[in-house]
Parts: C-alpha cells; sequence; structure tokens
C-alpha cells in the first residue's frame, strides 16, 4: 500500500506526497501515545492471529497452550469481535505469570482470589449473572478447573463505541440537550496560530525542508546528517 | 461501626493515598506492573522500590489514553493496596474516596462500583474526578488572601490539571463543573517523555528502551522557559556563553543508582552504549554535538543543579548525556502543540475558549482564580510562563490570577483529604456516599446518579 524504495541496485530517488506525509505524521503520534511494552503487542499479535484462525471451530480455550500457563485467558467465542476484544491484551504471559519470578503476586493473588470468591460467593454469582458490562460470557470457575479470569479487557475503542450508544439512549429519554457532552466532545480544537516549525536534526529553527521527505532542518550541515541518517529509511 | 476514610488519588502514573484521619502525608507508587529485563522479575506496584537496576524497564499501565480498561493490572495494584500489604486498611470498615478521569464513560465507571463493592467489599464508597478533590482546598491562599469568612469553598475557579495523559481545563461554578467549559489537551508527561526520549535516541545515545531514566532525566533538567526564542539562540552559543547546557550523568547500576545533573562541561568520555539497536547513526549526531560544546568551562547553571560532586574530578568511566535545547523544546509542547504537528491549541487558549464558552457574568470570576495542578505543574517557570501567556490573550478588562501550590502534585489528594475530615463539609461527604447495601440493592444507576448530582 505504501511506496517503499525499491531494494534494486537502483533506488530511484522517491518523493513523499502529501498524503504519504500525513500518515507518517499520524504514525509518529501516535507512537508517542504508546506504552513501553513492546513484548506485550507482539504477543497480541500472535493471539489475534490465532483467534481469527480458530474462529469458526467454535469455543476454543487458549489454555492448554504454552502461551497461557496459568489458565488467565478466557476461552474464545465464535464472534472474532469478541475474540479480539475479549482476549488481546490481557496479561502478557512471559510479562506477569513468569513462573520463576519469586515476588510475583500471581500466586498470592490466587488463593485471595479463592478466598474473596468464598467470602463475597453470592455477590460475585449475582455479577456474573446479571449481565454485567464487561464479561462476554459468564464463565464459571468449575468449568475451567482453575481460577476465573478477572476480568476480560475490552480496548478502549470498543469501550468508546459502547459508552456512544448509552448516551444515546440517555438523551432520547431526556430530551433535554442537543449536544452530548462526553470525553469525545471536550477534545480541544486547533489553534489560531500558525505551527512553528524546528529542525529535526538539531532543534533550531526548522526553516528549509527537505524535498524528498519534508522533514524540516536549519542549515547545510544538519541537510546533510538528515541525508545520512534519516532520509526515506522510515517510510510507511 | 466506626469507619475509616482512606483516600486514593488513582492515577495514570502514580496513586497516591493514605488515611484521612491521619496526619501523616500521602504515600504515592507508580500504578502499574513493571518488568525488568536486567533482573528478570516484576514488580507490582510498589514492589518497584525494591528494585535494583532501573535498565530496560517495560511498564504494563492499567490506563489506555487516560481511562482506565486494563482491570487485570489494576485490579493487581489494588490487591495490594487494600488487602493490608502496605496500609493497614480492613475493607469491611472503610469508607473509600477515589478519584477518576474527567468524563469517565459509563462502562468503566460501573467497572469501578462494582469492583470497589463486589470484590473487596468496601464498606462505603464515592468516586470524584481529581480537579473535583482539588476545589475543596482553602484556594484564597494560593493567592495570598483569606476565604471570604462564611464560605467554605470558593464560589468559582479554573482547574488546570496537567497530568501523565492529559491535561485537562475545568471550570467549577459553586463546586461543580461547567460540563460545557470542559478541554481536554492530548499532552501529557507520558508524550513528554517518549518524545524526550526519541530526540535523545536520534543526538544522543539510543534510550528508546528505557523510560525509567527518560522520566528522570525530564524531571532533573526540563524547566518552562518564559523567553523561548532568545534561549534557543543562546543554545547555539560555544559552551563558555551557553549556560544552558547541562550535562546528566547517566547512572550506570553498580555504584549509582539514579543519575545528576553535572555542573560544568568537562572532557568527556564519550563511551557508545552499544545498544545494537541503533537505527540511527551515532556518529553523524556525535560529530555534531562535539562541535558545538568543545572543551570550555561554564559557570552556572540553569535551573539549579543539586551536584555536590567536585568539578574538577574528570571521571572517565561516566556516560554523560548532554541536554541542550530539550531542556525547554520539550516542555513547550504543553504550550503549542502544533509544535509537533497536533492539531491542538495550548494550555493558555485552551483556558480562554474555556473559560468563553461560560457565562459572561462569571468571566472575571474565573480569570481570577486558575489553578495548577498535577505532575507536570512541577514544572520550574511553569506558574509563570502560564500567567504571562494568559495575560496576553485574555480580555484586557479582567484580572487574571494563577496559582499553583508548593506541591501541585498531591494537591488534588490534600483537598480529598478535607473535604473527609473538616466538619464543614461533613454533611456533603456524607450525601455523596453511597453504602455496599445500597448498591446491591439498586445498582450502578444510584451510584452515577448521586455522584453526579451531589455538591
Amino acid at each position: 500500500m505504501s511506496r517503499k524504495p525499491e531494494r534494486g541496485a537502483k533506488a530511484a530517488p522517491k518523493v513523499l506526497d502529501p498524503e504519504a506525509r500525513r500518515r507518517q505524521l499520524r504514525h509518529h503520534l501516535d507512537s508517542l501515545e504508546r506504552d513501553n511494552f513492546v513484548a506485550l503487542n507482539e504477543y497480541e499479535a500472535i493471539i489475534a492471529t490465532a483467534a481469527a484462525a480458530a474462529t469458526a471451530q467454535g469455543p476454543i480455550s487458549l489454555t492448554h497452550t504454552n502461551l497461557d500457563p496459568l489458565g488467565l485467558l478466557p476461552p474464545l467465542s465464535p464472534a472474532v469481535g469478541s475474540i479480539v476484544g475479549g482476549v488481546v491484551g490481557t496479561v502478557g504471559p512471559g510479562a506477569v505469570h513468569s513462573p520463576n519470578s519469586p515476588g510475583v503476586s500471581s500466586g498470592g493473588r490466587y488463593k485471595k482470589n479463592q478466598q474473596s470468591n468464598i467470602g463475597t460467593g453470592g455477590a460475585n454469582s449475582n455479577s456474573s449473572n446479571s449481565g454485567s458490562n464487561f464479561s462476554q460470557t459468564a464463565i464459571p470457575t468449575s468449568a475451567l478447573g482453575h481460577r476465573k479470569p478477572v476480568l476480560p479487557r475490552k480496548p478502549l475503542n470498543q469501550l468508546l463505541d459502547e459508552s456512544r450508544m448509552m448516551s444515546q439512549t440517555f438523551y432520547q429519554e431526556q430530551q433535554q440537550q442537543h449536544v452530548v457532552l462526553n470525553y469525545l466532545t471536550a477534545n480541544m480544537g486547533p489553534s489560531r496560530y500558525p505551527q512553528r516549525n524546528f529542525c529535526s536534526v538539531c532543534g533550531w529553527k526548522g526553516v528549509y525542508r527537505c524535498n524528498r521527505c519534508g522533514m524540516r532542518y536549519c542549515d547545510l550541515r544538519c541537510q546533510k546528517t538528515h541525508n545520512d541518517t534519516r532520509c526515506m529509511k522510515f517510510t510507511i | 461501626m466506626a469507619t475509616r476514610t482512606l483516600v486514593v488519588d488513582n492515577g495514570a502514573a502514580t496513586i497516591k493515598f493514605g488515611f484521612a484521619d491521619e496526619d501523616t502525608p500521602y504515600r504515592t507508587f507508580a500504578n502499574n506492573i513493571t518488568r525488568s529485563k536486567a533482573e528478570r522479575k516484576t514488580f507490582v506496584g510498589d514492589q518497584l522500590e525494591t528494585c535494583k537496576d532501573f535498565s530496560g524497564l517495560y511498564y504494563r499501565l492499567p490506563f489506555e489514553k487516560g481511562l482506565l480498561t486494563n482491570w487485570d493490572v489494576e485490579k493487581q495494584v489494588w490487591d495490594r493496596l487494600f488487602n493490608g500489604k502496605i496500609v493497614p486498611c480492613d475493607p469491611s470498615a472503610t469508607s473509600l474516596l477515589i478519584s477518576e478521569p474527567i468524563l469517565n464513560l459509563p462502562n468503566i465507571a460501573a467497572t469501578y462500583d462494582q469492583l470497589v463493592f463486589e470484590e473487596y467489599g468496601f464498606h462505603s464508597y464515592t468516586r470524584m474526578s481529581a480537579p473535583q478533590m482539588a476545589m475543596y482546598n482553602d484556594i484564597p491562599q494560593l493567592y495570598g488572601q483569606k476565604m471570604t469568612s462564611g464560605k467554605k469553598r470558593v464560589d468559582c475557579a479554573v482547574v488546570v490539571d496537567s497530568g501523565y495523559s492529559f491535561t485537562h481545563i475545568v471550570p467549577f461554578w459553586k463546586g461543580k463543573p461547567i460540563l460545557v467549559g470542559i478541554r481536554r489537551i492530548n499532552v501529557g508527561g507520558k508524550l513528554l517523555t517518549n518524545h524526550l526520549k526519541e530526540i535523545i535516541s536520534f543526538r544522543y545515545w539510543n534510550m528508546m528502551d528505557e523510560t525509567y531514566l527518560v522520566n528522570e532525566v525530564k524531571e532533573a533538567c526540563c524547566y518552562v522557559s518564559n523567553k523561548f526564542w532568545d534561549e534557543l539562540d543562546i543554545c547555539k552559543k560555544s559552551p563558555r556563553a551557553n549556560k544552558i547546557l547541562q550535562h546528566y550523568v547517566l547512572p550506570d547500576y553498580s555504584s549509582q543508582q539514579r543519575g545528576y545533573v553535572k555542573g560544568g562541561t568537562k572532557s568527556k568520555q564519550r563511551v557508545k552504549k552499544g545498544k545494537g539497536q541503533g537505527e540511527m547513526d551515532l556518529d553523524d549526531a556525535e560529530d555534531e554535538t562535539n562541535n558545538i560544546d568543545s572543551e570550555g568551562e561554564a559557570d552556572s547553571d540553569q535551573g539549579g543543579s543539586d551536584s555536590d560532586e567536585d568539578m574538577s574530578e574528570p571521571n572517565q568511566d561516566e556516560q554523560v548525556l548532554t541536554m541542550n535545547n530539550e531542556r525547554f523544546t520539550v516542555p513547550e509542547i504543553l504550550f503549542n502543540p502544533s509544535d509537533i504537528g497536533m492539531d491542538q491549541a495550548g494550555i493558555p487558549e485552551a483556558i480562554v475558549d474555556a473559560i468563553s464558552s461560560c457565562d459572561e457574568e462569571i468571566r472575571g470570576m474565573l480569570y481570577a482564580n486558575v489553578v495548577l495542578i498535577g505532575g507536570n505543574a512541577r514544572l520550574p517557570g511553569f506558574k509563570k510562563r502560564v500567567a504571562n501567556d494568559l495575560r496576553e490573550i485574555a480580555p484586557s478588562e479582567y484580572d487574571v490570577r494563577v496559582g499553583i501550590d508548593k506541591d501541585p502534585f498531591g494537591y488534588a489528594w490534600k483537598g480529598a483529604k478535607r473535604l473527609a475530615t473538616m466538619d464543614e463539609f461533613a454533611s456533603e461527604f456524607k450525601n455523596r456516599l453511597v453504602t455496599r447495601a445500597e448498591y446491591l440493592e439498586t445498582g450502578s444507576a444510584l451510584c452515577e446518579s448521586r455522584f453526579r448530582s451531589a455538591v
């Protein structure tokens, strides 16, 4: 989909068009939002592909594989959406549940969960039967044979969609406000003032722009550095 | 049954907690699960204090874009907190006062209720946003004034909460937030740290994995400048005249745990860290910076270096990170997100925008009562910059006053503590609480309505 530099003997000098530059900017801004957990993202990719492959076969428990040694992942339900929503992003195995780590809390948590299950047994069964927001399917403890997964995690986008629907019905009942004020509407708009440009190499005023990729530089030395290190090397 | 109140400020980066009836200050620890590659151990929440080697630390955050989505992680942290390991807390005899993000999603809010009552079994609880907690403080004291007698709290104020995930501007009227005036800028401590990581990795050393370390560097070296273009010009000069240049000595985790800021330029031994992942060619960047900071001595250091090291001792083994214009261009993103290409206005413009959407009669009062809270407000020069910029763009007929506490980080927690303990707020506090019995009868719709409508 994107134009990558050809890997032949002669790489033709490509120029990034505005569309590609905007894409790069968006990718860069998204990367600034990322948490520092690279390993987790890879794990999610594995799960997602495995889940997508397994949809047709009905509920599959990932508990037997070594992806999930302590059985924290809930069994998959047929719909892909709920799979990705329910499974993706649950606790990474290498991260938290490494059996070797002595100080890990999951061992203690196991016992605590059992205790809390006993102590508030009535309440817990109520919660699983009442169709609470976050559990896709009620997961009884006995079926899995080990502690029930606490709360299948939904990705933020799914939560946002659901809440929008919820606030829609609220609006229909109330019929008072024209605008439903929520998390999304509170976003601040663009600035009145023009953008200030900085050199991407040293940070001073970025007066000039690279012809090919559009990044800014301030003088000849920075241009040379840019051409040697970064120009067109990381296109998306 | 006498209940104690536990006040918890549940933030995306750190969690601040303490009992309301104790006089001890709040305690804080990181609200995440970290895994150390070097030690191959996992730390939940405050176990991080036992960690020796902070290099290559991986985070697992419960918050995503400022909203609590990953309850597995959060529950583990809360387990340690609520089950008595850290503070003696017996949930069934405790009232919980916990903070939530502003304009929280209803389905996430329901999960808060569920977890507090059904998992932990608290006696009663209430949940409010951090700016609302801060409103219970003695705000006129920030401006050197006393509260009008007879009133227990200011009529209106604008709270600017600049935290880890984002920055919110929330105007308040008679203690309740004015919903139309809430503005959110998607720039927070996380974005600043990630940006600083990228710049450092391109210009000096590859530190893309070292979030914890870069966070420390940011807190030690960065400041907000008041004369931006002038200072940028100063940075171009040679080190003899360049007072902004600072050297941060990176820790090697064998002899010292924390880095520190060094006073002057020494003959530095540039030891390549050799991470091997360097997509960036460090040679050119190094040559360039070597040209800028050649041998020389800088006498003073902007921003207050606290190094007591004897400056005449060049330590050849240490790795030094040079901080030049990054020191103030990184926090500049708070004031101009368009610097990195984000299509949003900065803090002063957002304040003007927020106040302009409120009623005309109260705008004057709002401009005169601006309060800064949150972790980013700890940057030196933050208050002066906000006050100057706001004065420039606010309408001239209004007085502009910006106030900041000595400790903006824990200001919200202090406000919540006042709410829980002071007699003047006792009836309000009681009206807000939802007990476990009520919740089990009615459900979380009750919580929703009571927390929203109560003042």
